[in-house]
């Protein structure tokens, strides 16, 4: 190189070693920070007292609860991580329940009518591809 | 020169201190190579395992909603009282847009009304988490024919579920529900502007820090799209006043953009200035 | 050296610099996607390609820049540089891939030209945290382009060399547009501060090996000073100079390379005629200098190439006095036969 290109060379890594690391520390200071509100925003059904097992797969944890004076039972899903699949109907003794809802705690009604013949079968289906994607037994 | 061998580049064999030299430096300029694409690898945040099937067809039948969100609702089972429950498929077009167009040309060519009615439609699903829509990837061949599903059958009244301050991101949810992994933040803001200006419906997301999700179909205050309005605030971490309601297994939120949307970032210029909400 | 025009002038060593070239960036794709796949099995293949091009463009690129600093510090790693412009024109075709993936996937099939998208999609231009990253990358893109249009000689000859190299230059550009390219982009969704810290360590390297040879360059520096009444500068004792090698000498705005051979001592131009390599750290190979960046040839007594080659170089009057080393910085039109200096 010609010494003239050189000293052209020298003088943009000075400017260089000067204006890259101030860029690089702005870009880390702009990482936008990450907030998360406390609470989901839409109100959800309050958890019941826990009444018999719970059951945990690497998808869901489900808990049965019940209340005092209150004859049926609540079935508490929490999506740990989503299925892949384009629907999932929960069905508790072959009777439709709801449909399985986002990552996070969902609860949902059963009637004591759906207690009568242990042991209790739950069942989350996949009808658009026709597959069980779960199957978990209650005894009680 | 610090050495005494020298390397001419059109001689066929190099000195052997260069070669020696040169080849421990290839090794070791592939090994950093390796090195860093492996750091680059394990610093990436897992991609979720969200759908789009490309290339597979399908058929789904229910009741067409085309305002103000086009959906397909289908029906899920009845439950333990005998009521119909239903699952709502979102509809978008191809590529980043709306399916109304589709539609529009799918009635044009029926000479009919088709919404409020019974439809099959064939498409490309797309899901994720909980939710699930369709890519109507053949335009106006998506339509398959009319069913005998009434608008009376499949009609609900949405659940009203009060006002709040609501925190997230809005998405695009063709590319959230699968199209792309990832499809949110900074990198995918281009793109979910392109979505939402193409007339996707948004859809906005609150997570909690344990990672506990709902979503809510985006529209404005009196219920219309409000596309236009948001695009501006893709990927960003927001904050507004909205209403919201449950529309069977949907969850909307109408935006009162009159109380302002508020990014929480940057950090420093954070607005803290956010209205009451009536409930 | 080139008498006629061809596309490439293959030789083995070129042809063994792609060879591994093409072999190691094969193994680092197979090995990126394979990782990726066996660690990250839902990324979708859009995903893998544009973050397994992006990462090889970026891996490349500080590589190029390595090498010219490198060869400075360390004549060992002039095979490196030798056909440096082959790796550069393929890390352009990795990022152009990068690129197109980008705007195929972000832009098109939208209510927008993909590439007006580009620009107008964000346009938070005024922020630093919000900035359009993607606007960076592709003016990098654009700079990558046509430094890999213009790296044939053909262009280096028609353009100038000087034009040339500034023009070669912009990769500089180039880099820091990446850098922020990445940080404001991907870095700003992961955050992982490896990769923050993976950044950071490379361009602190690249930085660094930059300023060194710029510094060691500027010592090396031999500025001639006290000329005597002939207009001839004292250079050294004529046993300074190794055998069949040169002295660097700046005078009167000349770039002047002493050479020492078969106990005779000649003055021509320190510029090649290709490149503007320094010849004067080259050597004489088979009584000609040799270039140290392509190996250009020269006859010391004259400046001329050897026939059939036509390159030519100014060249300068030296005398031996009290075996001191005399050169006078007025040049001779190029190829003017010079007697040479006798020890």
């Amino acid at each position: 190189m010609v010494p003239e290109l050189r000293k052209r060379h020298r003088q943009v890594w000075r400017l260089m070693a000067v204006a890259l690391p101030a860029g690089f520390m702005l870009a880390v200071l702009v990482l936008p920070r990450r907030n998360f509100p406390d609470k989901l925003p839409a109100p959800a059904d309050q958890a019941w007292e826990m009444a018999g097992e719970s059951r945990e797969t690497e998808e869901l944890a489900v808990n049965l609860r019940k209340k005092a004076g209150t004859p049926g039972r609540q079935l508490e899903i929490t999506v740990r991580k989503p299925f892949k699949a384009p629907a999932g109907r929960i069905y508790w003794q072959d009777q439709f329940v709801g449909s399985l809802g986002a990552r996070g705690i969902h609860r949902y009604y059963l009637d004591s009518t759906l207690f009568s013949h242990p042991p209790f079968t739950l069942k989350i289906v996949d009808p658009i591809n026709e597959v069980v994607l779960q199957k978990m037994e209650f005894p009680q | 020169m610090t050495n005494k061998e020298f390397y001419i580049g059109w001689q066929d064999h190099a000195p052997e201190g260069i070669a020696t030299k040169t080849r421990k430096t290839i090794l070791m300029l592939v090994g950093l190579a390796t090195v860093a694409g492996a750091v680059f690898i394990f610093g990436q945040r897992q991609f979720s395992n969200s759908t789009f099937e490309l290339g597979h067809l399908r058929t789904l039948e229910g009741v067409l909603f085309t305002d103000p969100i086009p959906s397909l609702k289908i029906l899920a089972g009845k439950d333990a009282a005998g009521q119909n429950q239903f699952q709502r498929v979102l509809l978008v077009g191809f590529g980043k847009h709306s399916a109304l167009p589709t539609l529009e040309a799918i009635q044009q060519a029926q000479g009919q009304e088709i919404d409020g009615k019974g439809v099959r439609l064939e498409g490309q699903l797309i899901y994720y988490d909980g939710l699930l829509a369709m890519e109507l990837t053949k335009g106006e061949a998506a339509f398959k024919g009319f069913t005998d599903a009434n608008l009376q059958d499949y009609f609900t009244l949405p659940k009203d579920l009060g006002s709040a301050i609501l925190q997230g991101e809005i998405m695009d949810p063709k590319c959230y529900l699968g199209a792309m992994r990832p499809a949110e933040g900074k990198p995918h803001r281009s793109c979910a502007i392109r979505c939402i200006e193409g007339g996707i419906p948004p859809l906005f997301r609150s997570a909690t820090a344990d990672d506990q999700r709902q979503y809510f179909f985006l529209l404005g205050y009196d219920g219309r799209a409000i596309n236009g309005e948001i695009a501006g605030y893709m990927a960003d971490d927001i904050l507004f006043c909205g209403r919201m309601e449950k529309w069977d297994d949907w969850l909307i939120v109408k935006m009162d953009t009159g109380k302002g949307i508020h990014r929480t970032n940057p950090w420093w210029k954070k607005d803290t200035s956010i209205p009451m909400c009536g409930s | 050296m080139s008498v006629q025009y061809s596309t490439v002038q293959w030789n083995r060593q070129k042809r063994r610099y792609d060879r591994i070239m093409l072999v190691s960036i094969a193994v680092y794709l197979a090995l990126f996607a394979a990782l990726q796949l066996a660690f990250y099995p839902t990324v979708s293949p859009e995903t893998l390609i544009i973050r397994a091009t992006g990462t090889l463009a970026l891996i490349m690129l500080h590589f190029i820049l390595a090498i010219g600093p490198l060869s400075r510090i360390d004549s060992r790693f002039m095979p490196l540089l030798y056909n440096r412009r082959h790796l550069g024109v393929t890390l352009f075709l990795i990022a152009a891939v990068h690129g197109l993936f980008n705007i195929i996937q972000f832009h098109g099939l939208g209510n927008e030209d993909p590439l007006v998208s580009l620009f107008t999609s964000n346009t938070r231009y005024g922020s630093p945290g919000d900035f359009p990253f993607q606007v960076l990358g592709f003016f990098a893109l654009l700079i990558l382009f046509l430094m890999a249009a213009t790296s044939h000689d053909f262009w280096l000859k028609n353009l100038h060399p000087k034009v040339w190299k500034s023009l070669h230059m912009l990769v500089y550009a180039a880099y820091a547009l990446l850098i922020l390219h990445v940080m404001l982009g991907v870095v700003q969704l992961d955050q992982s501060p490896l990769w923050i810290g993976l950044a950071g360590l490379s361009m602190a390297a690249v930085i660094g090996l930059h300023l060194r040879a710029g510094r060691l360059e500027k010592a090396g520096q031999h500025h001639l000073k006290n000329a005597d009444q002939a207009g001839f500068f004292p250079v050294c004792t004529a046993d300074e100079i190794p055998e069949n090698r040169a002295k660097i000498a700046l005078v009167d705005g000349q770039n002047i390379a002493v050479f020492r051979y078969d106990g005779k001592i000649s003055a021509v131009s320190n510029i090649c005629r290709h490149q503007h390599g320094p010849l004067g750290e080259g050597q004489i190979v088979d009584g000609c200098i040799t270039c140290p960046w392509h190996g250009y040839q020269y006859l010391p007594h004259n400046g001329q190439s050897p026939p059939p080659f036509t390159e030519k170089l100014e060249t300068y009057d030296v005398m031996i006095r009290d075996g001191k080393v005399w050169v006078n910085p007025q040049p001779y039109p190029e190829g003017t036969e010079r007697p040479p200096g006798v020890c």
